[in-house]
């Protein structure tokens, strides 16, 4: 495995940059200035990653906030895959649409965390549906979008072959977007993450974006460099597994 | 006796454009087709021959006019992309198929793509794709099959290949067909008629027959029938359609 990532000329590059910064950090703050106000010490960060686990209930809030993310990028896919066909026939009696969608994008999330703080307070089913809409959200706009730029030719192929309406949607239509959508889950994971992350903040559910408000709170530093490196890991692996996704089941964009 | 399979009358088709201007595309185009002929229609870039193919292929409707037909199952192959890259070869040809194994076998030996059944067609050549296409048009028992100019990302010789491709499929089916193309030699090479048409709007000029061998390689390009089919067609184009001949591909 090792071997395989050395073979890689761009992973080398990180992989070399993250140790001299690594090799940095700790000859600087373990034994040059370990007392300072910018960064824990080395040894500070290791025994905070046991005090996360036990202090912070670190294993149950990442379950959550994983689960959360996940379950509902799973669901939000399934859901677009059903009623897809009707978005279709809305997106063409509603073309300016689009647009709208385009730009709710940036502020729907904000408006939604301050709106369900008040209606749901820290209650599970209120991430769960807030998570649910925003990638319903994202997933609707790359449909309407990629719906009208889709190529056409795939299309008539279909209709002079006798497909009816139905299996134009299944066969043609949701085929062509299918690697589009799933490439939209993985351009906007961060944003995803990121919203997840701050209504946690906000609204204080049992996720990891409490956790963060927690340590802020009592100046564990610590701990939030050490939540923010698992954030990172977590981040990376799962954009990882999302390309051998994509690679594995959208393999024809 | 002959029997008439298509009969073209008045087609005018009109759209509007972006700024809101009307744009006469096709106007009184009238042709027909006569028994399991080879037919081609040639004409300039933008003369609609698209959406006159769209239009015979019950893809979209005229402005006016009227075609007359007792063919229903009229396969049309767009341009590019036309096989789907989500299917393997044997899939794509088996789309709403109702042939059985050994037959979907046989047709893609016949274009060709034997070996290849479940290879895709994302990172292939144009040239395997529309044999993917022309198969999958073919598992469809067509009554006829309509062509929109595919040949011209082709390179030469793959472009030979294709031609004699098929020319021996229409052969062998015995089934009309209708090509739109913007290219001489390939319209004499492949059809038994050739309707010519001009731009701005698109209209039916001139009709040739072409009298050839039924059987044709790219050698017969040098004969001198050909030739002189060739600049008959020039000739008309340079009378009657303003020079328009020289948008054309030759």
């Amino acid at each position: 495995m090792l071997k395989k990532i050395l073979e890689s000329e761009k992973q080398k590059v990180t992989l070399s940059f993250i140790s001299v910064i690594l090799f940095v950090y700790i000859i600087l703050f373990e034994f040059i200035i370990p007392a300072n106000g910018i960064l824990p010490k080395p040894s500070i960060l290791i025994d905070s990653v046991f005090s996360l686990f036990d202090d912070y209930n670190f294993a149950k809030s990442y379950l959550f906030t994983f689960t959360s993310i996940y379950s509902s990028i799973f669901i939000s896919y399934f859901f677009i895959s059903i009623i897809g066909k009707y978005f279709r026939d809305f997106s063409f009696a509603f073309p300016g649409l689009r647009h709208i969608l385009d730009l709710s994008k940036y502020f729907i999330p904000f408006f939604l965390v301050m709106l369900f703080e008040l209606w749901f307070g820290n209650s599970i089913l209120g991430e769960y549906l807030f998570t649910l809409i925003i990638i319903v959200g994202i997933l609707k706009v790359t449909f309407f979008s990629e719906l009208i730029s889709m190529e056409q030719e795939y299309i008539f192929s279909a209709k002079s072959l006798g497909i009816n309406d139905k299996e134009l949607f299944r066969k043609i239509i949701w085929k062509t977007l299918q690697p589009k959508i799933f490439n939209s889950i993985k351009k906007n994971h961060i944003v995803i993450w990121s919203s997840v992350f701050i209504y946690e903040f906000i609204c204080k559910t049992d996720g990891i974006g409490n956790i963060f408000y927690t340590a802020l709170k009592y100046n564990d530093l610590s701990v939030l460099l050490t939540l923010f490196l698992f954030l990172i890991i977590t981040f990376v692996l799962m954009e990882s597994i999302l390309e051998i996704i994509r690679k594995r089941f959208f393999y024809w964009e | 006796m002959a029997e008439i399979k298509f009969i073209v009358k008045n087609i005018s088709k009109k759209y509007t454009d972006k700024v809101g201007y009307s744009i006469n595309l096709l106007n009184n185009v009238s042709f027909n087709i006569i028994d399991n002929s080879f037919v081609s229609i040639l004409a300039p870039v933008g003369s609609g021959k698209t959406s006159m193919l769209k239009i015979l292929s019950n893809l979209d409707q005229p402005t006016s006019g009227s075609i007359e037909s007792n063919l229903n199952k009229r396969i049309f192959i767009p341009s590019s992309p036309s096989s789907f890259p989500w299917l393997s070869v044997i899939d794509n040809i088996r789309f709403n198929s109702e042939l059985s194994e050994s037959d979907i076998q046989e047709i893609i030996n016949k274009v060709g793509l034997n070996g290849y059944e479940d290879h895709f067609p994302n990172n292939k050549s144009e040239g395997f794709r529309f044999r993917i296409s022309l198969g999958r048009a073919l598992a469809n028992k067509p009554e006829i099959i309509l062509i929109d100019q595919p040949f011209s990302n082709l390179n030469t010789a793959t472009r030979t290949e294709i031609y004699s491709l098929i020319r021996n499929i229409y052969l062998e089916y015995s089934i009309p067909f209708i090509l739109g193309t913007t290219n001489i030699t390939e319209a004499i090479l492949l059809s038994d008629k050739i309707y010519l048409m001009k731009k701005n709007p698109g209209e039916i000029i001139d009709h040739i027959e072409i009298n050839l061998p039924k059987q044709r390689n790219a050698e017969i390009i040098e004969s001198d029938e050909f030739i002189s089919l060739r600049s008959k067609i020039e000739n008309i184009f340079k009378v009657r359609a303003d020079r328009q001949l020289y948008n054309f591909s030759i």
